[in-house]
C-alpha cells in the first residue's frame, strides 16, 4: 500500500516581527503546502495522507486557519489523518471538535481526526495505530499504547506518533520523548513520526515527515513530504517529495574586505532562488572604512532587494579606520579631530566602545555624503 | 609673502565694452578716487573673476560679465608681482576662452595656467561660484562694496590658512565645510529621534509607543489566552470530579450497606419497644409503694397534730379566765375618774365670770379719774388766752430788713449828691429890680445855684442863657430820683423818718416773740387723752368739757384683778389634772378589753384546726387498715420490675436505633448531596464547554503568538532606532567637543591679534570670535554686544579692523595678501575715519593697501598712491 506521511503544518503561525508583504507570503505558502500534499497523494497513487502531529501551531487557531486549512484538505480526493501534536494536543471540547465542525460543512472531505489511541483499518489488511498527544506536555510514553493494539495477523501495522525521538538529546522537545526502537517493539511495518522539521531516517522503519513549508531558520531544505510504499515482509520504500515554496537559509560569513562579500553574495545568489529565500546572515570581520561603507551598499542597496527577506546581523563586523581612513578625515580638520576622538573611545575599550565604533562608521559615512555633495 | 597689484585691464566686460585699465598701483597705500556709477565694484569684479573663475566657464555669472545685449568675450588682464616677481594674466571668458600666466618660470596657458594660479594664490579648484570657500585668502580680504558691512567671515581655506599658520603652535587641525555639513546632517538625525532635551520624538517616540502598545496587547491576549487555558483546566477538572461522582453513584457497595442498616434498624425498634413496656411497669409499681408510703406518713403526722390543737386550746381558754376580773376593776376606776373631772370644771366657770366682772368696774374707775384732769387743764388753758388777747393790743410794725437798708443808702447818695452840686455849681447872684424872668418865673434874689439850664428873660427881646457844666446835670437828677425814692418808702410805711420806722419794727418783733411763747404753752397744756377719745388741741378739750358736770363718783375704791386672774388659774389647773387621770382609766379599760378579743379569736381558731384533723384522721381510716401488708407487697412487686427493666435496656442498648437512623440519613444525605454535585458538574461543564466552543472561535493561540512576535519585534525596533539615535548623539557631541576644542586653539590668537587694532578705535573693546572664526561681538565694559546691536559704523569699522588682523596673519605666514577695500567706511564719523585712515596708512607698511572710493573730500587727507581708471 502507499501512503504520504507529513507533519508539523504550524498553520496559524504568525510570523509577525517580519514585514507585512514576506508575513503574508508565508502564510499563504503554509495553505499551498496542503495543497501540494494533495497533489503529491495524487501523483504517487496514495489514498492516505497521514499528518503527524503539529497540523496547527496553537491549540487555539483563529476560524479562519482552520477554515482555509480544512478547505484545502477537502480539495482532494485522498483521506486526510490527523493526529493531535504537542502545539495542537487533544484536549476536552477544544480545538479538534473546531477541525470537526468545520469538516463536516465540507461534503467531500475525507478528515478523521485521531484523538483515540485505537487502530483504524485504512484498508483492507493496512492498520493505522494512532498515538495522539492529549496534553501539551506528556511525560509517559504516548506510544506505549501501540503494544496493546491488537491487529489481525499479517495486517500492516502503521504508527503514526508525535515527539523527539530520546537520543536527540537536547535538539527535540525535551517531554513527549519516545523509544527509538518503538517500531520493533511494537512491531510495526512503519512508524510515521512528527515533531523534527527536517526529514529525517530513524531507523529503516522510523521516519520524520519534516515540515512541508519551514517557518524558521534552521536548516536550508525546502519543505518536503514522504511518499511511503508498504509491503508485507520487506522494508518501506520512502521517497522525498518537494512540496515547499520557501528556503529559510542562514549564512555566517567572515569577510576582510567588500569583495569578500561580493564573492560570497555571488555564491549564494547563483544557488538559491533568491525571490523565494529568506536570509539570516551573520557577518564577522574586520573591514577598512570604505570597505565598510561598501558593505553597507551592497547589502542595503542590492541584496536586501533581491531576496524575500534579508534578517541582517552585523555586530560582528568591525570597520576599523585605516591610517589613510584617518588621514582622509584629517584633511577635513575638525572632521579628523572628532574622529581621533571616537578612535580614542574605541581603544579606551569599555562599554562606551561599541557605540563609539558605530559613531565613528557614522562619522566616515555622513563625511563621505558631505564629500561628495562638495 | 607680499603681492601686488599693478596693473588691471578690461575689455568688454559688463559695462566696460570699450577697454580700460587702472595702471600705477605701487606697494603700499593706494587710493582709486571715481565717481559712483564709473564701475569701480565691476573693476574689482573682474580682477576676482580672472583669479578664481574657470576660462572656460559658461556658467550664468560669466554669461553676465557680456556686456548687455553683445556676443563678445569679455577679458580680463592683470599684472601683479608676488614676491617681488612679476607676473600677467590675460583671462578670456565665453569666445574663444583662454588664459595665459607669464611668470617668473616662463609662459602657460590654459588648465596648467589655472593650475599655477591656484598653486600661487593658494585656492582650491577655480570654481562656478565666487565664494568665500574657494577664494582663500583674497576672497576674504577684497571686499566687495555690498559686504561693507559684515563681518569677517574666514572660508574654509583661510580657516585651514590660518590653522596651518599656528599648526606649530597648537599641532591642530581647523574644520571645514565638510564639518558644517556632517554636522548639520547628525543634528538633522539627532532632532529626527531626539528633542532639544534629549527626549525620544519621530520615529523614535513612535517606535515607543508602539512598544507600550505592544506590551498592552500581549498582557491583554496573555490574560485572554490564560483564561482560555483555565477554563480547559477547569473543564478537565469537573470532567474528572463528574467521572468519579458517576462512578460512586453507580457502586454497588453503597446499596448492600443501605439494606444492612435498615434490617439492624428493625431490629433496634422492637428491643426498644420491648424496653419501653419495662419503663412503664417499672413506673406504676415505684408509684403504688410510694402512694403507701405516704399514706402511713400521712396519718401518723394528723395524730401528732391532734394533740397539739388540744393543748393549745386548753390553754387559751384558762387565759380568757384571768383576763375577765381584770376588766371589772378598771370599769370602777373609770367612773370615779369621770365624777372628779365634772366636779373641776364647775369650780373653774365659778372663777372666770368672778374674773370678767372685776375688769369692768376697773375700767370704769379710770375713765373718771381722766375727766377730772381734763377740767383741771381747761382751767390752765383759759388764762393763757387771756394773755395772747393783751399781747394782740401792743403798737409796732415789722418792716423788711432790706427796706431799711435801701432808706439807709438813698440817704447816703442824697448827701453825696448834694455835696457835688454844692462843690461844682456856679453860684448866681442878682441884685437889681425885678421882675427878671428866669425860664418865664420871676428871678429870685441872692446867691443860687446854677445847677440846670436857665433862661433869663432880659427884656426888650434880649435873652440870657446860662447853662452849667454837663457833669452837673446828671447829679442834679441823682439827687432828685433818690428824694423821690426816700418819700414814697416812708410814706409806704406809714413813718416821717427812717429811726421812727426803726423804733416800730423792733417793738414788733419782740411782742411776735411772745406771742410765740405763749402758743407753745397753749399746745402743751391740750394733750390728746385716748381713754377720752380726746383730740389734741384747745378747741377738742373745749368741746369735750362744753356742758359736762363734774364726776363725784371718784370715791369708791378700784377692785384686785390681779388675786381674780390667780384664782381662775388654780381653777384651771385643777380641772387639767382630774382631765388626766379620767383619760388614762379609759386607756387602761381599752386595752384590757382588746387583750380579752385576741384570748377569744385564739380559742375559736384552736377549736376550728382540732375539728378538722379530726375529720381528715376518720377520713382515712378506711384506707390505712392493712397498711404494712400492702406495703410489702408493693416493695415486692417494684422489685420485680426493676429487674425486668434492666434486661430491657441491655437488650435496647446493643441495638442502637437513633445511630443507626442517622447513619441511614447520612448515606442517604451523601447520596443526594451526590447526586445534586453531579448535576451541578454537569451544569458546569455544559457551560465551560459553550465559553470554549465560544473562545475557542477567537484564536486566542493566534492572538497570543502574534501579539509576542509583534510585541518582540517592536523591542527589537526601538533597540536598534535607539542604537541609532544614541549614535548620532555621540557623534553630534563629539562633533561639538572636536570643534570646541579647535576652536579654543585657534580663536585665541585670532581674537589677540585683532584686539590689537579694534582697541585702537574703539578703545576697552575686545572682540570675540565664535568656532568658524567668524566675528561674533564685542566685549564692552564685561558686556557681550552682537555684531547685529551695534551702530552701522562700528559694524563697518569692525569688518575692516577684522580683515586688517586676518591680512596680517595670512601675510605673515607667508600667504600672498593685499587688501582691497571698495567704498569703506562710509558709516563712519570723521574722528573715526581719521583714526581708520591712520591705520590703514599703517597696515600699508606691511602689504598693499587699494581703497576704491568715490568720496574724494573724506580721504582727501589720505596718503599714498593716487590712481585713475582710463580709457585705454
Amino acid at each position: 500500500m502507499r501512503f504520504i506521511h507529513t507533519a508539523d503544518w504550524q498553520l496559524g503561525k504568525p510570523f509577525a516581527s517580519l514585514p507585512t508583504e514576506v508575513r503574508n507570503a508565508l502564510d499563504e505558502a503554509r495553505f499551498d503546502a496542503i495543497d501540494a500534499i494533495g497533489c503529491a497523494a495524487a501523483a504517487h497513487g496514495a489514498a492516505h495522507v497521514l499528518v503527524a502531529g503539529d497540523v496547527f501551531d496553537t491549540e487555539h487557531p483563529s476560524e479562519r486557519t482552520i477554515g482555509q486549512a480544512v478547505q484545502a484538505m477537502a480539495a482532494h480526493p485522498c483521506h486526510w489523518w490527523l493526529l493531535p501534536g504537542n502545539h495542537d494536543s487533544a484536549r476536552n471540547g477544544g480545538l479538534w471538535d473546531r477541525v470537526d465542525r468545520w469538516a463536516g460543512r465540507f461534503q467531500q472531505a475525507r478528515i478523521t481526526c485521531l484523538l483515540e489511541a485505537v487502530p483504524h483499518e485504512l484498508e483492507p489488511g493496512a492498520w493505522l495505530l494512532p498515538a495522539p498527544l492529549l496534553h501539551r506536555h506528556n511525560l509517559d510514553d504516548p506510544t506505549e499504547a501501540f503494544d496493546r493494539m491488537e491487529t489481525p495477523a499479517g495486517a500492516l501495522r502503521i504508527g503514526l506518533a508525535h515527539g523527539s525521538i530520546r537520543d536527540f538529546g537536547s535538539r527535540g522537545e525535551a517531554n513527549n520523548l519516545l523509544p527509538p526502537d518503538r517500531a520493533r517493539r511494537s512491531a510495526l511495518d512503519y512508524l510515521a513520526l512528527g515533531d523534527w522539521h527536517g526529514a529525517l531516517q530513524v531507523d529503516e522503519r522510523t521516519w520524520y515527515a519534516g515540515t512541508p513549508e519551514p517557518d524558521r531558520f534552521e536548516r536550508d531544505d525546502p519543505g518536503q513530504c514522504l511518499a511511503v510504499t508498504l509491503s508485507p515482509g520487506a522494508p518501506p520504500q520512502v521517497e522525498r517529495v518537494r512540496t515547499g515554496r520557501f528556503q529559510w537559509l542562514q549564512r555566517d560569513w567572515r569577510i576582510d574586505s567588500a569583495a569578500d562579500l561580493l564573492a560570497e553574495t555571488a555564491r549564494l545568489l547563483a544557488a538559491a532562488d533568491p525571490g523565494n529565500a529568506l536570509l539570516r546572515l551573520t557577518l564577522a570581520g574586520m573591514v577598512t572604512m570604505a570597505d565598510r561603507l561598501a558593505i553597507r551598499d551592497a547589502l542595503v542597496d542590492d541584496l536586501a532587494h533581491r531576496l524575500r527577506h534579508l534578517d541582517l546581523r552585523e555586530g560582528g563586523l568591525v570597520a576599523s579606520p585605516t591610517p589613510e581612513d584617518l588621514a582622509t578625515l584629517q584633511r577635513e580638520g575638525m572632521l579628523g579631530r572628532a574622529a581621533a576622538l571616537l578612535h580614542e573611545r574605541i581603544e579606551a575599550g569599555g562599554s562606551d566602545a561599541p557605540l563609539a565604533r558605530r559613531a565613528l562608521e557614522r562619522l566616515f559615512v555622513e563625511a563621505a555624503r558631505a564629500g561628495d555633495k562638495a | 609673502m607680499s603681492m601686488i597689484v599693478r596693473r588691471v585691464a578690461l575689455d568688454n566686460f559688463r559695462k566696460f565694452r570699450a577697454r580700460h585699465e587702472i595702471a600705477g598701483l605701487a606697494p603700499g597705500l593706494n587710493l582709486v578716487v571715481a565717481p559712483n556709477e564709473t564701475g569701480k565694484s565691476t573693476l574689482m569684479e573682474a580682477v576676482r573673476a580672472a583669479l578664481f573663475l574657470r576660462h572656460k566657464s559658461t556658467i550664468a555669472l560669466v554669461r553676465s560679465f557680456q556686456p548687455h545685449g553683445d556676443d563678445v568675450a569679455p577679458e580680463v588682464e592683470l599684472d601683479f608681482t608676488i614676491d617681488g616677481a612679476p607676473h600677467a594674466l590675460t583671462k578670456r571668458f565665453l569666445k574663444s576662452a583662454k588664459v595665459e600666466l607669464t611668470g617668473p618660470g616662463g609662459r602657460v596657458q590654459g588648465e596648467a595656467a589655472e593650475q599655477r594660479l591656484q598653486e600661487l594664490f593658494g585656492f582650491g579648484q577655480q570654481s562656478t561660484k565666487l565664494n568665500a570657500d574657494t577664494m582663500g585668502a583674497l576672497g576674504l580680504l577684497w571686499v566687495p562694496q555690498a559686504e561693507g558691512l559684515a563681518p569677517a567671515v574666514p572660508g574654509e581655506l583661510v580657516r585651514s590658512g590660518l590653522g596651518g599658520a599656528l599648526q606649530e603652535e597648537t599641532g591642530a587641525l581647523l574644520g571645514s565645510a565638510a564639518f558644517d555639513r556632517v554636522r548639520s546632517q547628525v543634528d538633522k538625525d539627532c532632532t529626527r529621534w531626539l528633542t532639544k532635551t534629549r527626549k525620544p520624538t519621530g520615529e523614535l517616540k513612535q517606535a515607543a509607543d508602539d512598544v507600550a502598545l505592544a506590551e498592552t496587547e500581549l498582557a491583554a491576549a496573555v490574560a485572554a489566552h490564560a483564561r482560555l487555558e483555565g477554563t480547559f483546566d477547569e473543564l478537565e477538572r469537573r470532567r474528572e470530579e463528574l467521572r468519579l461522582l458517576r462512578e460512586e453513584l453507580a457502586d454497588p457497595e453503597g446499596a448492600a450497606r443501605r439494606a444492612d442498616l435498615a434490617s439492624q434498624l428493625e431490629q433496634a425498634r422492637a428491643a426498644a419497644q420491648l424496653l419501653a413496656t419495662a419503663d412503664q411497669r417499672l413506673a406504676r409499681t415505684a408509684a403504688e409503694r410510694e402512694r403507701l408510703q405516704k399514706l402511713a406518713e400521712r396519718q401518723a403526722q394528723l395524730v401528732q397534730t391532734e394533740e397539739r390543737h388540744r393543748a393549745d386550746l386548753a390553754r387559751v381558754q384558762a387565759e380568757r379566765q384571768g383576763q375577765g376580773d381584770t376588766l371589772t376593776a378598771l370599769r370602777d376606776r373609770l367612773a370615779a375618774g369621770n365624777a372628779a373631772r365634772a366636779e373641776a370644771r364647775t369650780m373653774r366657770d365659778a372663777a372666770r365670770h368672778a374674773l370678767a366682772a372685776g375688769q369692768a368696774q376697773a375700767a370704769e374707775h379710770a375713765r373718771a379719774e381722766a375727766l377730772r384732769r381734763a377740767t383741771d387743764r381747761l382751767a390752765t388753758l383759759q388764762a393763757l388766752e387771756a394773755e395772747q388777747a393783751a399781747l394782740a393790743e401792743r403798737p409796732g410794725q415789722t418792716v423788711d430788713r432790706t427796706v431799711l437798708e435801701e432808706l439807709a443808702a438813698l440817704e447816703g447818695a442824697m448827701v453825696q449828691a448834694q455835696a457835688a452840686l454844692d462843690a461844682g455849681a456856679a453860684r448866681v447872684e442878682y441884685q437889681g429890680p425885678a421882675p427878671l424872668l428866669a425860664d418865664g418865673a420871676p428871678l429870685p434874689h441872692g446867691e443860687w445855684l446854677l445847677t440846670k439850664e436857665v433862661r433869663l428873660d432880659l427884656g426888650d427881646g434880649r435873652t440870657l442863657w446860662l447853662r452849667p457844666p454837663a457833669s452837673l446835670a446828671g447829679a442834679e437828677a441823682r439827687l432828685a430820683e433818690a428824694r423821690g425814692r426816700h418819700s414814697a418808702l416812708l410814706a409806704q410805711h406809714g413813718a416821717p423818718n427812717l429811726p421812727a420806722l426803726r423804733e416800730g419794727d423792733r417793738i414788733a418783733r419782740e411782742a411776735a416773740g411772745e406771742l410765740r411763747a405763749l402758743t407753745a404753752r397753749i399746745a402743751a397744756a391740750t394733750p390728746a387723752d385716748p381713754l377720752l377719745e380726746l383730740t389734741a388741741g384747745p378747741e377738742a378739750l373745749k368741746r369735750l368739757l362744753q356742758g359736762a358736770a363734774p364726776d363725784d363718783g371718784g370715791d369708791t375704791a378700784a377692785p384686785d384683778v390681779p388675786a381674780l386672774a390667780q384664782a381662775l388659774d388654780r381653777a384651771e389647773q385643777a380641772l387639767a389634772v382630774a382631765d388626766d387621770r379620767a383619760v388614762a382609766s379609759q386607756a387602761a379599760l381599752d386595752e384590757a378589753a382588746t387583750g380579752d378579743g385576741q384570748l377569744a379569736i385564739a380559742q375559736a381558731r384552736a377549736q376550728t384546726e382540732l375539728d378538722r384533723t379530726c375529720e381528715e384522721l376518720a377520713a382515712i381510716a378506711g384506707d390505712c387498715a392493712d397498711l404494712p401488708v400492702r406495703f410489702a407487697a408493693a416493695n415486692q412487686a417494684e422489685a420485680e420490675a426493676l429487674l425486668a427493666h434492666d434486661q430491657a435496656g441491655r437488650a435496647a442498648q446493643v441495638s442502637d436505633e437513633g445511630a443507626i437512623r442517622r447513619q441511614i440519613e447520612r448515606a442517604d444525605r451523601e447520596r443526594a448531596a451526590a447526586e445534586a454535585k453531579r448535576g451541578e458538574l454537569e451544569r458546569a461543564i455544559a457551560t465551560l464547554e459553550t465559553t470554549i466552543s465560544l473562545e475557542g472561535e477567537k484564536g486566542l493561540g493566534e492572538r497570543l503568538a502574534t501579539a509576542r512576535q509583534e510585541e518582540a519585534a517592536a523591542r527589537a525596533l526601538l533597540d536598534r532606532l535607539q542604537l541609532e539615535a544614541d549614535t548620532v548623539s555621540l557623534l553630534r557631541d563629539v562633533l561639538d567637543s572636536a570643534r570646541e576644542e579647535l576652536g579654543r586653539t585657534i580663536i585665541g590668537p585670532v581674537a589677540k591679534r585683532a584686539a590689537r587694532h579694534i582697541g585702537r578705535i574703539l578703545p576697552g573693546c575686545a572682540p570675540s570670535f565664535d568656532a568658524a572664526l567668524s566675528l561674533q561681538g564685542i566685549h564692552r565694559n564685561g558686556v557681550e554686544e552682537g555684531c547685529e546691536h551695534l551702530s552701522r559704523g562700528t559694524q563697518e569699522q569692525l569688518a575692516v579692523l577684522s580683515r586688517m588682523a586676518f591680512a596680517e596673519m595670512l601675510g605673515e605666514q607667508g600667504h600672498p595678501v593685499s587688501l582691497v577695500l571698495d567704498d569703506p567706511l562710509v558709516w563712519s564719523d570723521d574722528l573715526r575715519l581719521d583714526a581708520m585712515i591712520d591705520l590703514l596708512e599703517e597696515v600699508a607698511g606691511t602689504m598693499q593697501v587699494i581703497v576704491l572710493t568715490c568720496r574724494e573730500r573724506a580721504f582727501r587727507g589720505m596718503g599714498g598712491n593716487r590712481v585713475e581708471l582710463v580709457a585705454a
